[in-house]
């Protein structure tokens, strides 16, 4: 029993991490890691200008400790940014935005239909509803 | 004697002269303590990674320093004080780098006192 254990947990193990990442530092024989080399701090930085955790970098504790303090004066000095906004599309955000500015718009307007508090669907026909009640009047 | 890298951020809009006198009060004041200043790297106009004072450009200057340990107070204040910087950084370069550098070469003797 205590023998296939272990066997499958190695071999598990090996399956995952088959591949040993091997840090840019080595790669491109970093010796001094500068705050002032943006381009590489750069590519231990995700698009959003977070810092790259050591296991998606494959660096070591050393060089990861160099390259967050490099990238945290870098910062400070302007070089690199903080944060960095990523635009992203979402369809249902934009809806109910505009819903609710809908919803504060247009309120001296008796004649509008009663119930307005609903769902997102519902609100778009009384957004239709409420415009063609404006045409008529 | 160890190495120090200083960088400095001026306002973008300032004249040649007076990012001159600035970096040479800075060398001025090192020189008074016995240190030197081997390099004075003018990078120019650079754009912030973030606005800053709602500024979006800045004047960068990089020295490198050799000088003894902490005697970089003075320079410290004085570029702290100085209306035309908006910011700076001193930076202990490490021995492997500085002596990669050729800023501290032969004279190794490092300062226990320090």
């Amino acid at each position: 029993m205590a023998k296939p254990t272990p066997k499958r947990g190695k071999n598990k193990d090996n399956a995952r991490r088959s591949k040993k990442k091997i840090s840019l530092l080595l790669t491109e024989r970093v010796e001094y890691v500068d705050y002032k080399d943006v381009n590489l701090l750069r590519r231990f930085m995700s698009d959003r200008a977070k810092i790259k955790a050591r296991r998606v970098t494959g660096n070591n504790a050393q060089q990861q400790s160099q390259i967050a303090m490099a990238i945290k004066n870098a910062r400070e000095m302007a070089l690199l940014p903080y944060v960095n906004r990523v635009t992203t599309q979402r369809g249902g955000r934009g809806e109910r935005g505009e819903r609710g500015g809908r919803a504060d718009g247009p309120p001296p307007r008796p004649t509008a239909p009663p119930p307005t508090t609903g769902d997102v669907e519902e609100g778009t026909e009384e957004l239709q509803l409420e415009t063609t009640g404006g045409e008529q009047e | 004697m160890r190495a120090y890298e200083l960088m400095i951020i001026l306002e973008a809009e300032l004249e040649e002269s007076i990012v001159q006198g600035v970096i040479n009060r800075t060398t001025e004041m090192v020189a008074a303590r016995g240190g030197s200043v081997p390099t004075t790297d003018k990078w120019g106009r650079r754009r912030f990674a973030y606005e800053i004072d709602h500024k979006t450009e800045g004047f960068y200057v990089v020295l490198e320093i050799v000088t003894e340990a902490s005697d970089l107070d003075d320079v410290d204040r004085f570029l702290r004080l100085a209306d035309e910087t908006i910011r700076h950084k001193i930076i202990r370069l490490p021995d492997k780098e500085a002596a990669r550098r050729g800023l501290v070469g032969g004279e190794a003797t490092p300062a226990t006192a320090g």
